[in-house]
């Protein structure tokens, strides 16, 4: 991928740009004011903008329109349930929880059941879910500098890592609602100016879809040279004339098993389709000057350059499992089809993404600010309506990129889409500022939900582990000494995993995380909210069962990436592969089991839960709250 | 060899022993919770269970309720026939071991009022024969043991052990023990509801202490507004018997939202401005993120009182005074400041009689050890005081 100078304009211009309002509002108070001080109060639409802002990450802006680029149809559950856990939210969690005034999900659970040990489980279970939704964050910084400048995917991660640390620590970028809200529109600026041109340009979304429908496989819009390195896996769907500039030696392995029909069962994971076969198998072929190359695999083992023509088949990288245009548009294709048991793997990834935004730990602790529960209810209704109009656009840059950009599927790069469409719309100058419009986009969706996540991970660490357990007695200096120190680490190990994690897709990853929010965090909340015959035992049990295996089976997933012979007793047990790579249906379901059982065999509900049950719930309104100045 | 067996029944049989051998733990553990200890262990055991059970129940407080479930504890683990509580209106509750002759006795409790009561009066333990005067021949009933529970030097209560026969030595001091126990109970619940009073009491008293001067202040500064700005005076006037139905509103609420205090504050400061006109300088530095944290009923305004006091009153004549409310991630750090002559060092600005020691105590209280004050003051440099509430904590809520 070539550099932009214009992108790397616009990351840098949005990460002073982000400082700078930080800054500016943390200094906005200090003024001379008559105005009446509860005039103040965060109105639900700021903070909707604020909650959406923090909740646009890299994987919406980034991630869905990769993902779409690969799987296609499927892929769209991830948007719309995305936004749809806000209407959950709206029903059964905003409006009791801010009248219960809990400000983290940890004070939910330790002043619902009075147990400061169950506490702890809680803050472990944040630290697991918050730095599993880190590393997408970090992938996706990695590679949005590297889009932009051509620098290694490690220094971009390296890069992005210090600015954030360094403005989180010295209070920059802190959940600020005016900031926040600030981000989200920089974020939907970014998504839609850049696709109005490119539809503009290429035609609206239906002369795209029926252009799609034309080709059975993606072909380049125009002649294209790829350089191609020694261990680099191409999967070509058919035969293909190439030019190479000098003789480059390679393997034909065949054609994949089940090309075209379906794939190797771990492609539904975004991990790599084809563990490399042993040395010496297939057959030896060097390509010189002009010649065609059979339809099959093929195993580069020398480097140089190839030139496709215009017009030709796209060679698919080992990511993305080659897939015909008709499979793609239709449900069940290459994501859900891939692993083998469709409808099994859909209901579990939409379980897991409408039921996981619930247990999100950044995003609970925004709703604190509303001042009551009809403004916790407004703020999420809106957070629904700006949500949905951010999530029409970014699947129409998947559908553009399968069209316009198909030699990302060849570098594996489809998570880059949303980066490089932008350049392509004429003339190059208005190009390239489109390029700089959506790599600021992309600096704030990563840091924004970056630096919310480091605030929580870094609360958790500096103010819960250290401030209540090690040194209960430590003042307050010494707690925000915890503080910084904990999001220098935090952050110091999320980068170094988030260098492991290049292989998955950004969305596949954020999915992991909602997963395990969702099998521990949401049967808590739900039940711990509505049924006042939870009890501590019960709950604790559940939260630990359900997150417990929600990561295990996750981490398993992830290993096996890695270790051939697991994913071959994955390949062969393919009911097993889908429940470890989507956890959620079985976990779910398994948690709330956990939660109603021993509930009911052990019935001991928590002392006063009549009195908390009606703070939760009672209206205000009837006043069984004494407010401090009668209206 | 075996045959290589399906992979389903691999799982069906190691799922079946994992179960057997889940059950045959759960026996072990069963047999052995049952053959537990000798016998010295556990009747130890029992006495411990009997004393944890009866221990919160009297926490509530003595109502016929509470009575009759200690007394259901005393008469299944001591062995007593039965036993009865009194408070000095008469019986509460009346219980007898199930299956004792002594079931129907609690017909003829009215008859003895008068007579346990005035052995309960003795303050001392008392033996006393039932049906001492009128015989009741259906009554197999022998004597009682009156044992007063004292708390300071009030009797509150008496417990009343039956028996069939005259009682020995040891059950005199069995129920004398009990007695013993129970009042405890009963102190520990008073010394509580006597916390629960003071912080009640300091509160009102920090009310009460708002009135005299600042009224007399406020009315003379509207006085002089009357004749030179009528409008300004009357806006004050109205302003002020909002401020002053605000301030005498309900002692009992503890707690309120960051919101209404500086609402308070603002208002408060509104007639201390017009008072001073602009030698008077206020900035609020507010993150409306914290408005919602519920907080301490009147830790603000006394604040501010305070620094207007010494900002302003006492030397130089004019000051400026920073009320700022920061979001601190669970917590939120409120201070007042002010450019005011500040504390000379050989003050202890705690110990002083007024409202920062108050608001330092409630603050404790209510937060723990680590909340109190934080006061940092240079002669002549002003002083700032500062406050960090946590966002969240059980039970603190307004109300």
């Amino acid at each position: 991928m070539t550099p932009s100078l214009a992108a790397v304009a616009g990351l840098t211009a949005m990460a002073a740009l982000s400082l700078w309002a930080g800054v500016l509002a943390r200094r906005r108070g200090h003024t001379t004011s008559d105005l009446m001080v509860a005039a103040r109060a965060v109105r639900p639409h700021f903070n909707a903008a604020a909650i959406s802002g923090e909740y646009l990450s890299a994987a919406s802006f980034l991630g869905i329109a990769g993902l779409v680029m690969q799987f296609g149809y499927d892929v769209l559950w991830y948007p719309v349930c995305y936004a749809a856990g806000y209407l959950l939210l709206l029903l059964f969690i905003a409006g009791p929880l801010r009248r219960f005034g809990a400000y983290t999900i940890p004070d939910f659970a330790e002043g619902r059941f009075d147990s400061p040990r169950f506490r702890r489980l809680a803050v472990g279970l944040v630290l697991v879910i918050g730095l599993f939704y880190t590393l997408p964050q970090m992938k996706a910084a990695g590679l949005t500098v590297q889009a932009a400048s051509g620098l290694p995917y490690g220094v971009g991660i390296g890069v992005v890592t210090v600015v954030v640390v360094s403005a989180v620590i010295s209070g920059g970028m802190r959940g600020i609602t005016l900031v926040q809200g600030f981000q989200f529109a920089v974020k939907l600026f970014a998504i839609t100016v850049p696709i109005f041109a490119l539809l503009a340009v290429l035609g609206g979304p239906q002369t795209l879809l029926r252009e799609a429908g034309r080709q059975p496989l993606p072909r380049l819009p125009q002649a294209t040279t790829f350089s191609v390195r020694p261990g680099e896996l191409w999967v070509l769907p058919a035969a293909d004339a190439v030019r190479a500039s000098s003789p480059i030696a390679a393997r034909w392995l065949g054609r994949p098993p089940t090309a075209l029909r379906s794939q190797a069962p771990s492609g539904f994971v975004g991990t790599p389709t084809s563990a490399l076969p042993p040395a010496g198998s297939g057959r030896a072929l060097t390509v010189r000057g002009r010649m065609v190359l059979p339809a099959g695999r093929i195993l580069w083992q020398g480097s140089g350059t190839v030139r496709l023509a215009r017009g030709a088949p796209v060679p698919f990288g080992d990511a993305t499992p080659p897939s015909s245009t008709a499979r793609w548009l239709q449900p069940f294709g290459p994501l859900a089809g891939g692993s083998g048991h469709p409808l099994l793997f859909t209901y579990s990834l939409i379980m897991a993404i409408l039921l996981g935004t619930i247990g999100l730990p950044h995003i609970l602790v925004r709703f604190y600010t509303n001042p009551d529960a009809r403004a916790a209810r407004r703020t999420a209704l809106l957070v629904l309506v700006l949500l949905g109009g951010f999530y029409l656009w970014p699947p129409l840059y998947g559908l553009i990129g399968r069209l316009r950009a198909p030699q990302l599927y060849t570098s594996n790069l489809t998570d880059a889409v949303v980066l490089v469409l932008p350049r392509q719309v004429p003339p190059p100058w208005l190009g390239q500022l489109l390029s700089a419009v959506i790599a600021a986009g992309a600096f704030a969706a990563f840091a924004s939900t970056l630096s919310g996540l480091l605030v929580s991970l870094a609360g958790a660490l500096g103010h819960d582990i250290y401030g209540r357990w090690w040194h209960p007695e430590a003042g307050p200096r010494a707690r925000r000494r915890a503080f910084r120190v904990g999001a220098a680490l935090a952050a110091l190990v999320a980068a170094g995993l988030g260098l492991l994690v290049a292989p998955f897709d950004i969305s596949i990853l954020v999915g992991w995380a909602f997963a395990i929010a969702a099998s521990s965090f949401f049967p808590l909340l739900v039940l711990g909210l509505w049924w006042r015959r939870l009890t501590l035992p019960a709950a604790a049990i559940g939260v630990a069962v359900g997150g417990g295996c929600a990561t295990g089976a996750i981490v398993t997933t992830m290993v096996a990436a890695g270790a051939p012979p697991l994913q071959a007793f994955l390949a062969r047990h393919s009911e097993l592969a889908v429940v470890l790579a989507q956890p959620a249906v079985v976990t779910v379901p398994l948690a709330f089991l956990c939660m109603v059982a021993i509930s009911l065999a052990r019935p001991r509900p928590p002392a006063a839960v009549g009195a908390k049950m009606l703070q939760m719930h009672a209206p205000e309104r009837l006043g069984l709250r004494r407010d401090y100045i009668p209206n | 060899m075996l045959p290589a067996m399906p992979w389903e029944a691999t799982l069906l049989v190691q799922l079946g022993a994992t179960a057997l051998a889940a059950a045959f733990v759960f026996v072990l553990l069963r047999r052995q919770r049952h053959s537990f200890g000798t016998l010295e262990e556990r009747a130890t055991l029992r006495t411990l269970a009997f004393a944890t059970s009866a221990i919160g129940t009297l926490r509530q407080g003595l109502s016929t309720r509470s009575a009759q479930r200690v007394l259901r504890a005393i008469v299944t683990h001591t062995g007593v026939t039965a036993a009865a509580l009194y408070d000095p209106n008469g019986p509460l509750a009346f219980q007898a071991a199930a299956g004792s002759p002594a079931d129907r006795h609690h017909r003829h409790l009215a008859g003895e009022r008068l007579a346990v009561l005035a052995a309960a009066a003795s303050q001392r333990l008392q033996l006393w024969r039932v049906h001492a005067d009128v015989p009741v021949p259906s009554c197999r009933l022998h004597s009682g043991v009156v044992a007063p529970l004292l708390v300071g030097d009030r009797v509150v209560a008496a417990l009343v052990t039956y028996h069939l026969e005259a009682p020995g030595p040891s059950a005199l001091q069995i129920a004398g023990d009990l007695a013993e126990l129970l009042a405890t109970q009963l102190r520990l619940q008073q010394a509580e509801e006597q916390q629960a009073a003071l912080a009640r009491s300091e509160l009102r008293a920090l009310r009460a202490q708002i009135a005299p001067h600042f009224i007399y202040n406020t009315l003379t500064t509207i006085a002089a507004f009357v004749r030179v700005d009528p409008d300004r005076a009357r806006e004050l006037l109205h302003e002020f018997a909002d401020f002053t139905r605000r301030a005498f509103r309900d002692p009992a609420s503890e707690f309120t939202t960051l919101a209404d205090e500086l609402v308070y504050v603002h208002q408060y400061l509104l007639f201390e401005q017009a008072r001073f006109g602009d030698r008077l300088t206020v900035r609020y530095g507010v993150d409306p993120e914290v408005l919602s944290t519920v907080v301490p009923t009147l830790v603000v305004q006394p604040l501010v009182e305070n620094a207007v006091k010494h900002g302003i009153e006492s030397d130089r004549g004019r000051g400026t005074i920073v009320i700022s409310a920061e979001d601190q991630d669970d917590e939120c750090w409120i201070e007042v400041r002010d450019d005011g002559a500040g504390i000379p060092e050989a003050v202890e600005p705690l110990e002083q009689p007024g409202a920062l020691g108050n608001i330092d105590r409630r603050l404790r209280h209510t937060f723990g050890a680590g909340h109190g004050l934080d006061i940092a003051s240079r002669p002549g440099g002003g002083t700032s005081v500062r406050i960090r509430v946590p966002k969240y904590r059980p039970g603190v809520k307004a109300s």
